[in-house]
């Protein structure tokens, strides 16, 4: 059986190479986290993270045995560095709505239109948010961290996630349901009545 | 209902190709160990020199493994850590692998052909770093295995630094052997391993870089080796068998091993090693799995005697990642002094079976185990000497 992320991280403190293991198993999840969040210097801030991980390791909570919650609480709080990339990577968002993989990934039609259409209002509601009710909700979007990882993450209480991440997905859903309402009202107008 | 969490979800950015997210990758491993190296530090220097060899040249153990730990265990004595710590290396050897190991070896040779590889002159130096550990049968029965991390420096003359470090605390096979170690005393422990430096010149051992098989050579001749794999397996089979050990799979892969471990070869060459390794008799495959650092590889074995040799690659670049020699039976005590034996059959310095006997380490039980850590052709440092005028 593979040794558990605590028991590598205390093996760390005497044979530093254990670390590696580490790395080994997060880094996929962890680039593609922070490489949604971010336009450029993905690859930097990711690097970054298991670097400041294994200096900072000694603050790792040996309770925990996976150590993601930990590392993807690193990764947010380098995240917040790179403001304009997140904002490029947010604009990018709005701009390609119904991007060409999400377009040909669905198997669907509806689900095609669905993901065209949502994109630009979901990126802008996300822009428009506090940051740190943002770093909430896509640690449970993107991360799929549970609540309680999402406190281990970002060091806060449990109930503050979920006052957080209420209050993000409510804003989110007003700006979806309001844009909606526009739609639909502008898919069932009678065209004659444009023109009167 | 979840739709601004679903419509969220579909929010993903553009997704590099293969490679770039490979580079990206090893990019980042590469600093995090290089900050590991910086961070940790050379380990410390002992004034005491030892002789004890590095245990590179595992052909030894398969000849006399428990009669030179024995030997060594009488020799050193450590303390058991405070804090119990057990090795519990112990391998499911009740279904042995039956899938060849050859697709899984070509994997590694292709990968490791497109690998880059630093130009070995005699300017540079060829730094390997390891974590040796060797399960350690004392004269009285107690099981113990002392980690040790060795550094070699080898100079392109062929000229060898060695240091040597134990890496953590002393640790008991399991929490019976602790059982048994307290009950008798908590006596000194035989579990080897030691902090040293140690210097020798250019095939001055048995186990010198350079070495193929049973042969030594120069770089430039192992350089000229051939890549076709049949030829150099022909070299490889004539060089094992002009050594003390014969010239089967295990010796094989031992000799392959020991070569990328010991000198910096060019990719193709890997490459063609691999390929010898995946044309050899009786070679499995075992399958993805991680090592005790956690890292994932491909692991293959090959079987002789009553032992088993393992190596783990990394698939994506075909670069060792650990070998191991499993003992397939159990080791027990089975005289009133302790002594172990070998399935109720006494060894030379067992005597005879007089008592019950005790599992001193179950069948599958990791004996040896080596985890390549690093390997880096370095510019070589300016030696005091030189910067004299």
């Amino acid at each position: 059986m593979p040794p558990s992320d605590a028991e590598l991280i205390r093996r760390s403190r005497e044979e530093p190479e254990a670390f590696a293991g580490v790395f080994d198993r997060h880094y996929d999840r962890i680039a593609a986290y922070v490489r949604r969040r971010l336009d450029e210097g993905a690859e930097d801030v990711t690097a970054d993270t298991f670097v400041a991980a294994f200096q900072q390791r000694e603050r790792f909570r040996a309770e925990h045995d996976s150590a993601l919650p930990w590392l993807y609480g690193i990764a947010t709080n380098m995240i917040r560095g790179r403001r304009r990339s997140e904002r490029r990577r947010l604009r990018a968002y709005c701009q390609h709505a119904g991007r060409e993989r999400d377009l040909d990934d669905s198997p669907d039609l509806d689900g095609r239109l669905d993901a065209a259409a949502d994109a630009p209002r979901v990126a802008r509601a996300l822009e428009r948010l506090p940051r740190r009710d943002r770093d909430a909700l896509l640690l449970l979007a993107w991360a799929e961290l549970s609540y309680e990882e999402i406190a281990e993450a970002l060091q806060i209480p449990v109930g503050t996630v979920r006052s957080r991440i209420s209050r993000a997905r409510r804003r989110l859903r007003a700006a979806l349901d309001a844009t909606a309402t526009i739609d639909d009202a502008s898919i069932h107008r009678d065209p004659s009545e444009e023109l009167a | 209902m979840n739709l601004d969490l679903d419509a969220l979800r579909r929010l993903d950015a553009p997704r590099p190709t293969s490679a770039a997210l490979d580079d990206a990758r090893d990019a980042a491993r590469e600093r995090l160990l290089a900050t590991i190296a910086a961070g940790s530090g050379a380990p410390p220097e002992s004034k005491r020199t030892t002789r004890r060899s590095r245990r590179v040249a595992t052909s030894a153990l398969a000849t006399c493994t428990l009669t030179a730990v024995l030997l060594v265990g009488g020799l050193l004595g450590s303390r058991a850590p405070r804090t119990p710590a057990f090795w519990n290396a112990v391998v499911d050897v009740t279904h042995p692998p039956v899938a060849s190991a050859a697709p899984a070896l070509r994997g590694a040779a292709r990968a490791a052909a497109a690998q880059t590889a630093r130009p070995f002159t005699a300017g540079s130096v060829w730094v390997t770093r390891t974590r040796e550990s060797e399960l350690i049968v004392d004269r009285r029965g107690f099981a113990s295995v002392q980690p040790t991390t060795v550094e070699l420096t080898t100079n392109f003359e062929g000229a060898v630094h060695m240091r040597t470090a134990k890496a953590g605390p002393l640790q008991l096979m399991n929490r019976a052997s602790l059982t048994a170690w307290r009950d008798a005393g908590s006596p000194m422990l035989g579990g080897g391993g030691y902090d040293g430096v140690l210097t020798y010149p250019k095939g001055d051992r048995s186990d010198a870089p350079y070495q193929f098989g049973g042969r030594f050579r120069s770089y430039r001749e192992l350089l000229a080796l051939p890549r076709d794999p049949e030829a150099l397996g022909r070299e490889l089979r004539a060089a094992v068998a002009a050594g003390p050990t014969p010239a089967n799979s295990w010796f094989q892969l031992n000799a392959i091993t020991d070569l990328m471990e010991r000198v910096p070869l060019p990719p193709d060459l890997r490459a063609g090693l691999w390929r010898v390794a995946a044309d050899l008799p009786g070679i499995k495959l075992v399958g993805r799995q991680a090592d005790r650092l956690g890292r994932s590889g491909t692991a293959v074995v090959v079987k002789f005697g009553h032992e088993w040799r393992q190596v783990v690659f990394d698939p994506r670049t075909g670069a060792l990642l650990a070998s191991r020699i499993v003992n397939l039976r159990a080791t027990t005590t089975c005289d009133r002094d302790m002594a172990p034996c070998r399935d109720g059959r006494p060894t030379a310095e067992g005597g005879q079976h007089r008592g019950s006997r005790k599992v001193i380490a179950p069948a599958g039980s990791v004996e040896y185990e080596k985890l390549y850590l690093s390997m880096e052709v370095r510019p070589a440092p300016v030696s005091p000497k030189s910067r004299t005028p």
